[in-house]
């Protein structure tokens, strides 16, 4: 069911963790996904033409947002003109000390996905270089940028930090947006109706009544 | 049409429409060269083979096909002796998706074809033995077996062959593999380009020059049985509208068979899918069943 709609890709990923060991609380859940379906069943995603060609790849995290084992929450996504193409929502496989380092981590996914859909667009005949990549914390955009180690964070893996490499070699390119333009929140957080909207629009899920 | 799937072969060889269902899945063997008649000898491993029944079901849910397919018991089969490498061409949804935000932005129109019983086009490289079909046994030869010379649904290397052989066709058409998505293929000639991308049977297309496509259709009757062609408006459970502005991708169908499944279709509307503030966590209060969270 996530296949067109984004929209509920947290709130399933989130129930999924429980699969192993349901309660109550979690059957709720289920359940209000299920309400809010019945509400949007003709909604979908919608690319529209007449844009440019550009990539640009978002990304955030949710720092230490499980309660249980206080992991951080990844969300990606992917923007071709105003297509919403790839979109991603996990929990990082480890614990991340600091906001900045779980940010860092959900940039570096993100990366990687900016990568693939590279070489996948060139194989279309469309070469991109220095594909924006949209992160909201300045110092995990520093983080790439400087590679000075220091102890806060000397501990991140090296695997992370392939990231660094990609922005050198002009694959991508590392930008700053604020925090109201992130249109990642959608995979992240759990959102009041007014910003949930907002979001679902500025990313083009919308309902089948709406087309044209 | 029959409206109920038939639970075994004795339950399907009294109704006409599975009997005749059967008739023509046997028929395609044939014309697709399958198999030869064998006798039976102690080294062969024989796989047992086994009808499936199944209704298809057009998009307002209508039965439009009783359809009878035979597979084989493929968890018979060993590693080595039956089969050397398995291996399905699926793609990604994100390159599904990729490829319809480009037409879109490109401004071409995308189709889709569905390959005839596109196992049975694969050779197959092991000797494989397969048991008469139940309930269309050789009067003559009862114990004789089945000796494959293409794939059968439910063989480990079906899947494989299958892509094998599309890819070695289209390869030989001069299309080229995708670096690093083994399942498109795209043809440039002169500033228009055709992409083509395959999951397993299903195949969609586009290009920039529509006398590309015409072309492609061609070669590709040429050298299979082809069914359901035209503008792809249904892939993956995806239902698909393109419209001159854009497209529109939902699932509006398989949510409403959600809804049903759970018994929520009269339920009340939430107007997001979680509650802001929600955080779950592990608390022991009485477990609940699993199965309104399977998806």
């Amino acid at each position: 069911m996530t296949a067109s709609r984004p929209d509920i890709m947290f709130s399933v990923c989130l129930c999924a963790r429980f699969q192993a060991k349901p309660n109550e609380s979690h059957y709720v859940a289920a359940k209000r996904i299920l309400m809010y379906l019945k509400g949007t069943t003709e909604v979908g995603l919608w690319y529209p033409s007449e844009v440019t060609l550009n990539l640009v790849g978002y990304s955030d995290s949710d720092f230490a947002g499980c309660k249980v084992d206080r992991k951080s929450t990844n969300g990606t996504c992917h923007l071709l003109g105003y297509s919403l193409i790839s979109w991603h929502s996990k929990k990082q496989a480890c614990v991340a000390l600091s906001t900045a380092e779980a940010e860092y981590i959900a940039a570096g996914s993100c990366c990687a996905q900016t990568i693939w859909l590279k070489h996948q667009l060139s194989d279309f005949g469309l070469n991109l270089s220095k594909i924006p990549l949209l992160c909201d914390n300045t110092s995990a955009i520093n983080l790439t940028k400087n590679p000075v180690q220091h102890s806060r964070t000397k501990h991140i893996e090296i695997r992370h930090h392939f990231i660094r490499d990609h922005i050198m070699n002009g694959d991508c390119e590392i930008q700053f947006v604020d925090s109201e333009n992130q249109l990642v929140d959608l995979f992240t957080k759990p959102l009041n109706k007014e910003r949930f909207n907002f979001l679902k629009n500025e990313l083009g899920i919308i309902d089948f009544k709406n087309v044209n | 049409m029959s409206q109920v799937e038939p639970k075994s072969v004795g339950e399907a060889l009294e109704e006409s429409n599975w009997i005749n269902g059967m008739h023509e899945e046997l028929n395609q063997f044939a014309r697709n060269e399958v198999w030869t008649l064998v006798p039976r000898s102690k080294e062969m491993n024989v796989i047992g083979t086994k009808w499936v029944f199944k209704n298809k079901i057009d998009e307002q849910g209508v039965i439009v096909r009783n359809k009878a397919r035979l597979v084989a018991k493929g968890y018979n089969q060993e590693e080595g002796i039956d089969f050397g490498e398995t291996y399905a061409s699926v793609a990604r949804l994100e390159a599904v998706r990729l490829l319809l935000a480009y037409a879109c932005l490109n401004g071409f129109r995308l189709h889709q074809m569905d390959v005839k019983s596109a196992f049975l086009n694969g050779f197959i490289d092991e000797e494989v033995y397969v048991s008469q079909p139940p309930g269309f046994e050789d009067h003559n030869n009862p114990d004789y077996v089945f000796k494959l010379k293409k794939a059968l649904y439910g063989l480990k290397q079906a899947p494989r062959q299958w892509y094998e052989r599309l890819s070695n066709f289209l390869l030989s058409q001069g299309y080229e593999r995708g670096k690093i998505d083994k399942t498109l293929f795209i043809k440039n000639s002169c500033n228009d380009i055709i992409l083509v991308q395959a999951y397993v049977d299903d195949i969609i297309f586009g290009s920039t020059n529509e006398s590309l496509c015409e072309q492609f259709i061609a070669i590709m009757q040429g050298e299979f049985e082809m069914s359901m062609m035209g503008e792809l408006n249904f892939f993956l459970g995806l239902q698909v509208k393109q419209v001159e502005h854009g497209i529109f991708l939902f699932q509006a169908k398989y949510c409403r068979e959600l809804l049903k499944k759970f018994n929520m279709e009269n339920c009340k509307e939430a107007s997001t899918p979680i509650a802001t503030g929600c955080y779950l966590d592990t608390d022991e209060t009485g477990v609940d069943v699993d199965q309104t969270k399977f998806r």
